[in-house]
């Protein structure tokens, strides 16, 4: 059986301009401008009622790797399939129903709420342009997930800057949720919310997983949060899948190096003021990525070979992919 | 020993702070009686639940609520002048040169139609007569320090062309180049790793240790503040209800509230299937609890706490708002410190 999502050797560009564009820059005397590979050729799937966990330092193509899954931007190659079916082939009408299925909780939660709605509006809105519930059933429907995840049905009322970050932030939630889609993209869902109602939120998505079947590709900086929640989880560097494993796994036993240095790197309490940078040296510029392994002038354990060739990725052990010459 | 700052100069001092959002259909208190001291080169860790207050204690001593909103109550001294009878010119004053905020959502503070250059330029040009050249050194080397790569080219860019932890950073960075005597970051590394937010902790601390700087640093990650903070404030529903040095506290927490917050993490609960979380309904906007306000969700409860709890004095600098503050032996949470 094909997964819920697939993406299939998906790559996306950004910088590149248009012809006119590079023209009137030069013109303009802004010189030529450089080309960031934020995806680089990444194949990764989701099953039904799978949680896929993404880490990756910041700026490594988390969020626009989400945004392809999500049908948000499309890839500059490759394919995302959502049930075995290639999104890009379908007409416009049937890609918007099929893309419904898939959901986004975005990373800057203020700013992804319309200021002219009110959070009644906002919520209602997707049930409403989809025909969704019964127009009878919508207040309800809405009413239900403000309690599930920790307001009261008071800020219904409100604009969205009448809330603190975290408020928007479920709110952020609760909107890709009211339409009951069968996959959400969580970009840093709980970065905002103190720990108690995190737990609630992640509560809610456990729920949600076991009695709704949802699958979660869920991207986060929180190493714990992700350990958490996710069935498997992937490692990002620079715009490529490093390592990707079932979750016990990869903090059980991680196999590439950089993956090494992030679980070591993780802060935690007690451990006080010993917070200390375990990835050393310069951070590679997405401009101008290292040859070969991207992870080489950074990885103790690099050797020639590494400066060289990028590594393919190996199966180290039952669904323990990882990508380096030395696993 | 975590450095003492009883004797150093207090930059902030802020007293019985009440701030209100006013409409005819209801009055909103969001920060209710909260006095603290900032002394110079210190970090004061604000944590709290999600809509306690805590932005809104940063946008009070800014002088930025906006109307419904306004300070109904309480004094903010900023090295001793009351900014509640500054002038408007003064307070911007104060906010370019000494005060300045890193707010939560990067994309509200910064420009959507100006570069970064652009952005971190102002900042520079407010401070003092600055040269081209120097604003460029500086703006890159501020970037690069806050482990932006490639920092040339990000000057260039525009704030949609960042990662969202690029963003904070960039907010971080302008904020850091005002060399402020006061810096007040909301919840400011949200977005990043792990060994990028050691890498702006550590630049955090330079600049406490370098220029004195004193920062309040609103976060809701307790590891962070763990690592960063001397002091903690850990608010509730618009108040403070625990306060103390970093390590005390964290260890032995008096009020229920914050054992419950380190008991939530989920580091500390492997294997447990459902995190543990708050019981309790969640108080209706406008309609907080009589008495203590945690009342509602406090195994604790008693007739005792129908009366409002004050802050009263538990141990050497340590301060808790509850009528039944938990001893010791109480407060050890299994398996949250290692
Ligand atoms: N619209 C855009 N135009 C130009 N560059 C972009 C654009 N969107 C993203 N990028 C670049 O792509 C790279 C990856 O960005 P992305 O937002 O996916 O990172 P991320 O992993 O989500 O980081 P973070 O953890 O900080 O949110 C970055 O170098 C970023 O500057
Ligand atoms: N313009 C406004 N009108 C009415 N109420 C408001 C307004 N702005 C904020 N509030 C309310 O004030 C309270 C405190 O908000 P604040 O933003 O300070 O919370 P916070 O502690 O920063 O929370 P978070 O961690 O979620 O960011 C919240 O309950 C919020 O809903
Ligand atoms: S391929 Fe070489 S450089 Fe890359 S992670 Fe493995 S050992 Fe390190
Ligand atoms: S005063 Fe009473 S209700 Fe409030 S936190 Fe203390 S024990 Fe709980
Ligand atoms: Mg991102
Ligand atoms: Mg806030």
């Amino acid at each position: 059986m094909s997964p819920l999502l697939l993406l299939d050797e998906v790559g996306r560009d950004f910088g590149s301009p248009g012809a006119l564009g590079s023209w009137l820059r030069r013109g303009l005397g802004h010189g030529e401008r450089r080309i960031v590979r934020a995806v680089d050729e990444v194949t990764i799937a989701v099953g039904r009622q799978e949680v896929v966990g993404l880490v990756g330092e910041s700026g490594c193509g988390k969020s626009t790797l989400g945004r392809i899954a999500a049908g948000l931007i499309a890839p500059s190659r490759g394919e995302v399939r959502v049930d075995g079916v290639a999104i890009a082939g379908l007409s416009a009408a049937v890609r918007r129903r099929s893309m419904l299925r898939v959901q986004m909780v975005f990373q800057s939660a203020t700013a992804s709420l319309n200021p002219r709605q009110t959070v009644r509006e906002i919520l209602l809105e997707p049930l409403r342009v989809h025909r969704l519930a019964p127009r009878a059933e919508r207040d309800d429907r809405v009413a239900d997930l403000m309690r599930r995840i920790g307001l009261h049905t008071g800020f219904l009322s409100r604009d969205p800057h009448q809330l603190s970050g975290g408020q928007c932030q479920r709110i952020g939630i609760a909107r890709a949720l009211t339409v009951a889609p069968d996959l959400v993209v969580c970009d840093e869902p709980v970065s905002a919310l103190d720990v108690s109602i995190q737990a609630q939120i992640l509560n809610l998505f456990q729920d949600l997983q076991e009695s709704l079947k949802l699958s979660y590709l869920f991207i986060s900086h929180d190493l714990s949060v992700v350990e958490r929640v996710s069935d498997r989880v992937a490692v990002m560097y620079l715009g490529r899948i490093v390592e990707e494993a079932p979750v016990a796994s990869l903090f059980g036993r991680p196999s590439h190096p950089y993956t090494v240095a992030l679980l070591a790197a993780a802060p935690r309490l007690g451990a006080q003021r010993r917070v200390a940078a375990v990835v050393k040296g310069e951070r590679p510029s997405p401009y101008n990525p290292p040859a070969g392994c991207h992870f080489h002038p950074r990885c103790p354990r690099a050797v020639e070979l590494c400066r060289r060739v990028a590594p393919e990725r190996r199966e180290v052990a039952p669904g323990h992919w990882s990508a380096c010459h030395l696993a | 020993m975590a450095p003492r700052f009883d004797g150093a100069t207090v930059v902030l001092s802020v007293d019985r702070l009440r701030t209100v959002f006013e409409t005819a259909a209801q009055t909103v208190v969001a920060v209710d009686d909260v006095s603290f001291r900032l002394h110079q080169g210190e970090v004061l860790g604000l944590v709290g639940e999600s809509g306690s207050g805590k932005s809104m204690t940063g946008h009070s001593i800014m002088g930025l609520v906006d109307p419904p909103g306004r300070i109904a109550d309480g004094t903010i001294l900023y090295r001793g002048e009351d900014l509640g009878h500054a002038s408007e010119d003064r307070l911007r004053e104060i906010r370019g040169n000494h005060v300045a905020m890193v707010f939560q959502d990067p994309m509200t503070s910064l420009s959507p139609t100006l570069s970064i250059g652009a952005q971190l330029a102002g900042v520079l040009r407010a401070h003092r007569r600055i040269g081209r050249r120097e604003i460029r050194e500086r703006s890159v080397e501020m970037l690069r320090r806050l482990d932006i790569p490639s920092p040339e080219a990000r000057l260039r860019a525009y704030p949609h062309e960042l990662s969202g932890g690029m963003r904070q950073r960039v907010c971080i960075a302008a904020a850091m180049l005002n060399e402020p005597d006061v810096l007040i970051a909301d919840e400011p590394t949200t977005a990043l790793d792990v060994t990028t937010q050691a890498q702006i902790l550590e630049e955090v601390r330079d600049l406490c240790r370098n220029t004195g700087t004193a920062v309040i640093w609103i976060s809701h990650d307790l590891a962070v503040i763990g690592a960063l903070a001397n002091r903690v404030a850990v608010m509730y529903a618009g108040q403070i209800v625990e306060t103390g040095p970093v390590a005390e506290l964290l260890a032995a927490p008096r009020h229920p509230y914050t054992r419950a917050l380190l008991s939530a993490i989920p580091g500390a609960n492997r294997g447990v299937r459902r995190l543990p979380q708050l019981t309790g309904e969640v108080p209706a906007i406008g309609d907080v609890p009589t008495g203590c306000r945690f009342r509602p969700r406090c195994a604790r409860a008693d007739a005792a706490c129908e009366a409002p709890p004050v802050l009263v004095a538990c141990g050497i600098g340590r301060e808790v708002r509850c009528v039944h503050p938990l001893s010791d032996a109480d407060a050890t949470i299994d398996g949250a410190i290692p």
